[in-house]
This record gives structure tokens, sequence and C-alpha cells, in this order.
């Protein structure tokens, strides 16, 4: 817990959650209130993903069976290991990748791992941007270096030689440093919103219309899906990406991106299991995580911490689940206190303090 | 846990609460006044989190796991609380105040040391669910046996404990209610029990665990409306409550002092008195520094 220990020292973490959680706290409410089928939508979702939880190898062929017969090369991945051989085949070495923001591909280390291959990757959400540049990890899901002062971010973006005067600067001359990736890039890389497995189509989100770019501009696509992303049919994917934005209090999204063929350019979708379908019948409730990320914003501990606790990859009370299922069990589940405001704000009504409670019953055990 | 309780102090220092009260406390009956001890743990579990606060994130806790973290509790918990006599516990007002509040309202209610225990629920927390089932069948074992048939609980992790994992976790079958249910309850039979108006109104801090898991929310806003207390709803209140930290005490101190300094920020900004009604969020805001008052202390004075 060293890492964990450390964040009490930093305060711009804690600062940046509380500015935060004030800034998209009060626009969840007004969601909630302005659009009450919000509440109907997560619990149609919710029914479905128990289903799809249930049977993900029948979704799980029905999804390959779909895009194959649109003529897009499939793959499952049944790990991070497999994963990475997959894409690193595909894209094989000296090329431009771009990438979206896309918590799979931190689970799988993929930007670390195109690099060691000789390949020249960048992020192009901003946020997500800036943490490659510093080297560190995203402290939240959403906002990602929410923990950065303007004044961190002009000095860490000096090293790729953006020299801004302000936040606005920055984004601007990121604007024009990124455009030249796009359009050299021969690779483009996004993670999934939502999968419906009736029409193949991967469903998006996103403010900054950088997602729409990294899929369109280079030669050729690829779509790395969790397989707790699978959703029957169109209709429950635009609600799932609807309950996501709305519960994170962007609503509605700058951008829904809806990807379905790339004729004549290229296209690959890798599904990755990497733990969930053996997952047991406590964890499978996690599944149902759409990943709004409210849960963490309100946590008395990740509010201290950020991402720095709750495991490897996702972070939070959220991010226990999720490491448990695609990782390990993390000490850090004792940090929690159980307090139950994440289930309180889940638009899933997942259990999260249950599936704590749970993990540290499984590492007395271990 | 031989001694029954997770600091490892002797168990007739905390059931002893009763000494000095005025009015007589009844042994025979079939309603138990349970107050699960954890009141009167408070100023241990203070002592004890102080002095392992300081040691906290050093290399000696480097050494220890997880669960060696919690059981320390157990090891400095005897030792660090001898000097804590029982006439000089703090808590045990608090508790005093609640038999007497029960009894002014004439609600029926025995105790006996011997069926009033910890509840184990800290055993539940760490994900120990053997040690919590054998501890919570002897708990009930004893209730049984003296045929109590509904007991009274004061603070909400007992009652959670009681209430919802005993069921679940043991045979046990008595009928549990809280304090301010029973208070509340008794006090609707009456006219405004005191309906003099108080200037100042107050600001609740809802327990997590009366908040979301026992829905016990607008009880204590009743009662303090009966006795003339407007309450003023603070940012972060009801079901969306924030956590005082003190269910991370035995773990991690520092964490749960950097939690409830967050708190007690959201508690300030009301600028009147905060009230609550659990003594792990009581002791975790006075370790931090902030002085809080206790339910009882206001219905004692708005109904005796």
């Amino acid at each position: 817990m060293k890492n964990v220990y450390q964040t009490i020292h930093t305060q711009q973490i804690s600062e940046g959650i509380r500015k935060t959680l004030e800034n998209l706290s009060s626009k969840v409410q007004e969601n909630i209130r302005r659009y009450p089928f919000l509440i109907r939508y997560a619990r149609e979702l919710r029914a479905a993903k128990i289903e799809i939880n249930n049977n993900f190898q029948y979704w799980i062929d029905a999804s390959i069976s779909t895009l194959e017969k649109a003529g897009i090369p499939v793959f499952l991945a049944k790990d991070a290991k497999m994963a990475r051989k997959i894409i690193g085949e595909i894209i094989e070495t000296g090329k431009i990748v771009v990438k979206t923001k896309s918590m799979v591909s931190e689970e799988i280390h993929l930007r670390e791992y195109l690099q060691k291959l000789g390949n020249e990757v960048w992020e192009t959400d901003l946020g997500e941007l800036i943490i490659q540049v510093a080297g560190q990890r995203p402290m939240h899901m959403v906002v990602p270096a929410l923990h950065l002062s303007e004044k961190d971010v002009i000095e860490i973006l000096k090293k790729i030689g953006i020299h801004g005067n302000n936040a606005e600067d920055c984004t601007l001359k990121v604007r024009e440093f990124l455009r030249e990736k796009f359009i050299k890039a021969n690779f483009g890389i996004s993670g999934c919103n939502a999968f419906s497995a009736e029409s193949g189509s991967i469903f998006l989100i996103e403010n900054e219309g950088n997602i729409r770019l990294s899929t369109s501009l280079p030669e050729t696509y690829i779509s790395i899906i969790g397989i707790d992303k699978i959703l029957p049919e169109d209709d429950f994917a635009l609600k799932s990406i609807m309950v996501q934005s709305a519960f994170f209090g962007t609503f509605p999204p700058s951008y829904i991106n809806i990807i379905r063929q790339r004729h004549p350019k290229k296209m690959y979708v890798v599904f990755l299991d990497n733990g969930r379908k053996k997952s047991d019948e406590k964890l499978k409730e996690q599944l149902l995580c759409v990943r709004c990320g409210r849960c963490q914003l309100e946590c008395p501990v990740f509010q201290i911490t950020g991402s720095v606790w709750g495991g490897d990859t996702y972070g939070g009370p959220m991010g226990m689940g999720w490491s448990a299922i695609t990782s390990s069990i993390s000490e850090e589940v004792y940090l929690s206190c159980i307090c139950g405001k994440c289930k309180e704000v889940c638009p899933m009504d997942i259990d999260i303090p249950n599936i704590i409670l749970y993990l540290r019953k499984k590492y007395l055990l271990c | 846990m031989r001694s029954g309780n997770p600091l490892g102090i002797e168990k007739s220092v905390l059931t002893k609460w009763h000494k000095g009260l005025t009015m007589e406390l009844n042994s025979n009956g079939d309603t138990l006044l349970f107050t699960g001890l954890l009141y009167q743990m408070v100023p241990f579990i203070t002592r004890v989190t102080r002095f392992l606060e300081k040691l906290e994130s050093t290399i000696f806790e480097r050494f220890l796991g997880v669960y060696g973290r919690a059981s320390r509790y157990t090891s400095f918990g005897a030792l660090l609380s001898m000097n804590i006599k029982p006439d000089k516990n703090p808590y045990f007002n608090k508790v005093k105040n609640i038999a007497v509040i029960l009894s002014s309202l004439r609600i029926d209610f025995i105790y006996r040391e011997e069926l009033d225990n910890y509840s184990g629920i800290l055993l539940f927390d760490m994900g120990d669910d053997e040690k919590f089932r054998e501890h919570a069948t002897h708990v009930s074992q004893l209730l049984e046996k003296a045929k109590i048939n509904r007991v009274i609980t004061i603070d909400p992790h007992t009652t959670y404990a009681l209430k919802i994992l005993y069921p679940e976790y043991t045979d046990f079958d008595i009928e549990v209610v809280n304090y301010l249910e029973i208070i509340l309850e008794n006090l609707k039979g009456e006219k405004e029990a005191n309906s003099e108006k108080h200037v100042d109104g107050v600001t609740i801090h809802d327990p997590c665990f009366y908040a979301r898991y026992l829905e016990i929310i607008d009880q204590p806003r009743e009662i303090l409306k009966k006795i003339g207390y407007d309450h003023i709803e603070v940012k972060n209140s009801r079901r969306m409550t924030s956590c005082c930290g003190g269910p991370i005490e035995s773990i991690s101190p520092v964490f749960s002092h950097e939690i409830a300094k967050n708190r007690i920020a959201e508690l300030k900004s009301s600028n009147y008195q905060t009230v609550t009604m659990c003594p792990v969020c009581i002791g975790n805001f006075e370790r931090c520094g902030y002085s809080i008052r206790d339910i009882s202390d206001l219905i004692l004075k708005g109904i005796v």
C-alpha cells in the first residue's frame, strides 16, 4: 500500500477530485430530474447485462458471427498476453498508431507493448496524452489528468515540444500537434463503450472529437472490446451509452460514434475475455458496470487517493472488483470504509460494498 | 477475541456503565437493552487509534499484513487502556442517557450485564466469516437461553449486526428494535414532549449504516422536531451522507483521519451544532478535533 500512502501528501489529487465532483454532481442530479427515463434505461440495461453474463459464450459467438458476416476479421483473446500478441501481429513495427482513451487497453498495457515493438503510439484524448507524456497512470477513468494543475500541464507538454502559455493555448497547440499524427497514422485503436451483437456496431461516446478522427482517418482501425460490453441489440447499446454519460455528468455527449464497416478501409475487432467469463457469481455483478466512474468520485477513500487505490487498472471501489476479475485481489480492499455510497450512486445498482466484503473473505483464504 | 471485543478489554469494564444511575434497572423481563458495548469502547478505541496513527507508515508497520494491523488493536488495546477506569469513561453517560430516556417514556426493558456483548461486527467487516459466525452464535445463544424476545439496540453497527447479519449467520430469531425507532413510536402517542422551541437549529450527520443500510433517516429528524429543534440539512445528508472515516480506523488511522477532515469541512459549513447517533462517528470526529453531540443528550434534555 506504499503508493497509496504517498497520495495523502499529494493534495492536488484530492483537490482535483473535489473540483470534478462539484462540477459534475449537480449535473448528474439535473440529468436524472430532466430525463427520468434514464433510470428506466439503467434498469433495463441491468436485466440485459445479467442475461449476457449468464450466457457469455452464446453472445460472444453471436457477435463474432455478425462481424464475420460483414467481412470484419474478429479475434477472441482469452487474456491480456494473447490480446497484445494479436494486435502486435496486426501492427508489426515502425508504424504510427493513434489511440483513443480506453480502459481495456490500459488493462492489457497495450501502448507500452506497441512502443516496445518499435511503433510510435499517441494517445489522442487530451487528458490521456498528458498522462502518457508525464509517464503516469490515469487518476480517473473519464478524467485521467484531474490531479494536474495548469502549471503542471504546461511543464509536461514541453517534453513533446509544446510550449503553451495557458490551458487554452496548450489545447490549441496539442490539436495542431495531434492533427499531424492523425493524418500520418497507419493505425487507429479504440476501446468500446457498448457493442451490439445484433448489428455488429461499436458505440463510442466522446466530448473532444478525437475518437471520430482516430477511428476514421487511419487506413486500419482496431477495436478492442471487453466481452462485458456486448449487448443484444442496438437499442440496449444506445441506452448503455446514455446511462454512462448521464451518470458521469456529461449528457448528452458531444459526439456519439456508431461504427459498423469501413469499406474500403480495413477494420479488426478483438474481443477480450481476461477473466470475465470465468468470474464467479459475486464478481459477475461487477461486469454489469457501465464505467461511468461516479462511484469513484463519490467514494471517501478515492477522494484522497484517486486511482492509486483500487487495483492495477481501474481504481476506486469499482476497481476492486475489476482488478479481481482481470488481475488479482489487492490487499487494498481493506482500505474501503464499506460506507455504501458507491452502491447508492451506481446507476446499475451494483452492490459494490458486498463485492469488497466478498474479496476480503477471499483474500483471507488465500 | 477471547475477551469478546476487538480491544481485548475485560468485559466488566464496559458493562458497568450503569453505576451511579439514579433509576433502578430491571433484570426480569424479556426485552433487553443490548448496548453492544460500542459506545463504552470509544475512549479505548480513540486512545489506541491515536497511538497507532503515530506508528503508521513506519517501517514497523510495513511488516504487518492487513489482518495484523487489525489484530494490533487487541495487543495494544488492553495495554493502553489499563488506566481508563470505568468511572472515568465519559461515554458511559451517553448510555445512561438512553436508559433514562427509555425509562421516562415508560418503555419496559431489562439490563443484564452477562447478556450484553459486543456484536462481532469487526470480524464481519474484516471478511472473517467463520469467526463472526462463531461469535454471533455464542451471543445469540446466550440471549435465547435467557428467553429474551426483543432487544433494544443503541448504535448503527450493532443494530445492523443483530437485525440483518445474525439471522443470516445463525438461528437468531429475536426481534431487534433500534432505540430511535422505539423512542419515536412512544413520543408519537404523547403531546409535543417539550415543545419549547430552541433558538438554534441543528445539523444532522447521518451515520452511513443508519442511512444506507437500515434506512433510519426520518426517525432522528422527527424526534428532534418533537423536542423543539429545527434541523438543517447539510451537504451530503440522508442517503447521500458522507462517511466519517471511522470504519477504517483499525486499518489505517491516517486515512481515517483524512476522510474525517473532509466530512468535518462539510459539517462546519452549516454553522449549526452537529448531532449524530453513532459512537464510531463521534469518536473519530473527536480524535480529529471536531466535537459533535450525541442525539441522546438533546433527547434527554427535551423530554426528561
